[in-house]
């Protein structure tokens, strides 16, 4: 068996209810089949993990893998995947996490590592290098993530060089959309992995590498690798997302009227303004923040003194956290936002669902389905502050209101008895971009095996570029693209910046120099339609077709009221249509035979 | 007159290298020195790997000669970096002949055929520097590439510089962290 460098051809198992470990070999030709990160997720996870299973079932897994070019000197090497069976949507879902806590798996020896079975009380993982310990974490369970985080660190003393992911309460307590953390401030953030490692009774994953992460060819990653630093530095979008972060999208996103405002009631914000990037750099950061390996540094760092003499000193808030708890809520108040971004840092979980879910109670607030009685007695209007702060606390505590909404927006708008308000794809709340604005989003959130997300294909940028977003002629192609793209990055382990600077040739290019397989775009490009394919087969023996593939009424009924978005609506079927067609798919979204056959699929399915 | 004060801005309490310069000193100022500036950090962490990858030809953080890290609580990221001191007391402290002057840069030179990783050099260290490489037998400190850092070269932010050792910037460095 040959085996390629960037590799290290092995896999860490945990079985958490036996207590022990042991050590897989992963065969060669998966990495050339399915690259790494989210295609040998892919891979695993419908090995291993049957369809039906349910999600806080013992034998529902954690699925972490690296990227051949994890912790290599390829600059934004540094995202790490875990792929699961959700409790959010009861699909297939997958998560990326940046960080260090991904690289230095790398270093101590693993490709990956797969989380299996249920402890039966709370421990925590231990991984140096080959000696992995599982020790009681009784005294760190019910603690906050910063508290949990340093009184970890502190047990494991004299090894400085640690990476924790670990989970807070809302983890702890099932919240359906709970995060996995690392390092304070990056989650895999979507899905609810959190909760999964909740219901496994596992508090945290420390990891310690001091192993070698070998390349092919040395001399030419470090050359490559100086180039593609000053390619990312050196260009347009580089430069900006190093001066604001992802904050820049306030100011393109709510001036073309998509911007996520008061539940999708609308997408203009009049007050988002004040949210822009630069406003952001001028009133609360004081400095920047890397992941491993990244020369952009999107991370803010920012300091708030308040009224009271209190103060925040913190990593964040990013663009989905504004959006969802500022624009969506009706709120503009750094200082509001500070501390809401904090609270679900410190619980763990998702800001972008719990925003969804509270905007939902507000829309039905002020349209008078829900009264003080269902709210715990809170004004759940647009725009007040304290309101959010409140929610967001009782979600991470699960209690009262907050104990609905942390179900998930499927679950919690049935109990509310509120569905029309819910905006989500397959239970996952939509992120900040309105698809009535750029008309290919609707079908990255519809297609998307892990219900409405983003990250799946950011479309938004090259139809703002082109000028056609309110078209549909040619979304399908652009959607796909689009995947494509993603996959890749989210399977070498690259950082989806790094696409501003890093084109696919480069990417191709660098994965040749680390691995020494030699790659060009079209073998990458097979390699992502194979991951893709395989995600929906995941869904499709779980029984979801075309029928799941759906937006909410809000965005296919109601035009845009305002804005440079204003009158537009999205014309689903027709795009679904032209995108399956293009995927080789038939008409119900469920891949035929010859294509999975064209994709050497048909013995994975 | 002029002082030196290359370490205050992490090391608070290293202060007994104030004073009027001696002869030995003299002759240093034409040396320069690594200096890093943790607020300009963004913790990337390139300079360990372009480190361990121009030294062994690997990405190893844990063989890495400058070594990042982060506090998160204070959201700051420092460095840890041999400071090639004047009185060097990692030589003084090596019973084995190991470690020496590179009279050309300054920096500290590991003989690794002698070094017997007794780790004296380590407890030596006013800044605990001295790494033991983590699967052979013997230390690592930084070598200064030679007199072209590559760490230098690398960082996107420029947080770490090779300066002058009289650089008469201290003071401007010393408040802006």
């Amino acid at each position: 068996m040959v085996y390629f460098s960037g590799f290290h051809g092995k896999l860490l198992r945990i079985d958490l209810t036996n207590q022990s470990s042991s050590i897989d070999k992963i065969d060669s030709d998966l990495y050339e089949k399915f690259i790494g990160g989210r295609g040998l997720g892919a891979y695993y996870l419908t090995k291993e993990v049957p369809p039906k299973t349910e999600a806080f079932d013992k034998n529902n897994k954690l699925i972490f893998m690296n990227g051949p070019l994890a912790g290599t000197l390829i600059p934004g090497n540094n995202k790490i995947c875990v792929t699961f069976k959700s409790p959010l949507t009861n699909s297939y879902s997958y998560s990326l996490c940046g960080g260090h806590w991904g690289p230095e798996l790398k270093y101590a020896g693993y490709d990956g590592l797969i989380i299996e079975g249920k402890a039966k009380s709370p421990v925590y993982l231990s991984i140096d290098n080959s000696r992995v310990d599982i020790r009681p974490a009784e005294k760190f369970w019910g603690k906050l993530i910063p508290e949990s985080d340093k009184m970890i660190r502190n047990e494991i003393s004299g090894n400085k060089t640690i990476q924790l992911a670990l989970i807070g309460p809302a983890g702890e307590k099932l919240v359906n959309y709970a995060c996995i953390t690392s390092g304070l401030y990056r989650e895999f953030g979507r899905g609810g992995a959190g909760a999964i490692m909740g219901s496994k009774n596992l508090k945290a994953i420390a990891v310690s590498g001091s192993g070698d992460v070998e390349v092919d060819n040395p001399d030419t990653v470090i050359q490559i690798g100086r180039e593609l630093i000053q390619d990312l530095r050196q260009s347009r979008g580089g430069k900006i997302r190093r001066e604001y972060g992802t904050m820049e999208l306030v100011e393109r996103i709510n001036n073309a009227g998509f911007w996520v405002t008061r539940n999708f009631t609308e997408g203009f914000f009049d007050e988002g303004y004040k949210l822009e990037g630069t406003k952001m750099r001028e009133k609360i950061v004081i400095g920047d923040s890397s992941c491993f390996g990244c020369p952009i540094g999107c991370g803010k760092r920012t300091y708030i003194k308040y009224q009271d003499d209190s103060e925040l000193l913190m990593e964040g808030p990013e663009f989905e956290t504004v959006g969802m708890l500022g624009s969506n809520c009706g709120i503009s108040n750094w200082e509001t936002l500070v501390k809401a971004s904090k609270i679900c840092d410190s619980y763990g979980f998702d800001t972008i669902n719990a925003g969804a879910s509270i905007s939902m109670v507000m829309e039905a607030f002020e349209k008078g389905i829900l009264d003080l009685t269902e709210t715990d007695g809170i004004e759940m209007r647009f725009g007040n502050e304290e309101a959010l702060l409140l929610t967001l606390e009782m979600i991470g505590k699960r209690e009262g209101l907050g104990d609905i909404l942390a179900q998930g927006l499927l679950k919690a708008s049935q109990t509310l008895n509120v569905e029309e308000f819910a905006i989500h794809s397959k239970g996952q709340s939509f992120p900040v971009y309105d698809p009535r604005g750029a008309k290919a989003m609707a079908l990255t959130y519809a297609t998307s095996p892990k219900g409405a997300h983003h990250m799946l294909a950011t479309t938004f940028g090259t139809e703002l570029a082109m000028g056609n977003r309110f078209e549909i002629e040619g979304k399908g192609l652009l959607e796909r693209d689009q995947q494509f793209s993603m996959a890749i990055v989210d399977s070498i382990a690259m950082c989806s910046t790094m696409r501003a600077g890093i084109p696919l040739e480069n990417q191709a290019k660098a994965y040749s120099a680390v691995t020494g397989i030699k790659v060009d775009n079209s073998k990458l490009l097979k390699a992502a339609e194979r991951i893709i394919n395989l995600e929906r087969m995941y869904n499709v023996k779980l029984g979801f077709d075309r029928s799941q593939d759906t937006l909410p009424n809000r965005f296919i009924n109601e035009p845009m009221p305002s804005g440079k978005s204003k009158g537009q609506i999205v014309e689903l079927e027709l795009l679904l249509d032209d995108y399956y067609t293009i995927m080789g798919w038939d008409t119900d979204g469920i891949p035929t035979k010859k294509k999975l056959k064209e994709l050497d699929l048909i013995e994975y399915v | 007159m002029c002082y030196i004060y290359p370490f205050k801005l992490i090391f608070e309490n290293i202060d007994n290298l104030k004073g009027p310069l001696t002869e030995w000193e003299m002759i240093v100022m034409n040396y320069k020195e690594l200096k890093h500036y943790p607020k300009k950090c963004i913790g990337c962490r390139l300079c360990e790997q372009i480190c361990t990858m121009t030294h062994f030809k690997v990405t190893n953080p844990s063989k890495a000669l400058i070594r990042i890290l982060r506090d998160d609580e204070k959201q700051l990221d420092s460095a840890i970096y041999c400071h090639t001191c004047q009185n060097a007391p990692c030589i003084e402290a090596c019973q084995y002949d190991a470690l020496s002057r590179n009279s050309n840069t300054n920096a500290i030179n590991v003989d690794k055929d002698n070094c017997v990783a007794c780790m004296e050099c380590l407890n030596a260290c006013p800044y605990e520097i001295p790494i033991l490489h983590p699967s052979d037998n013997y230390i690592l400190i930084c070598d200064l590439c030679g007199g072209e850092p590559e760490c230098v070269s690398i960082c996107p932010e420029n947080a770490i510089m090779y300066v002058e050792m009289d650089n008469s910037n201290d003071n401007e460095i010393l408040e802006e962290n």
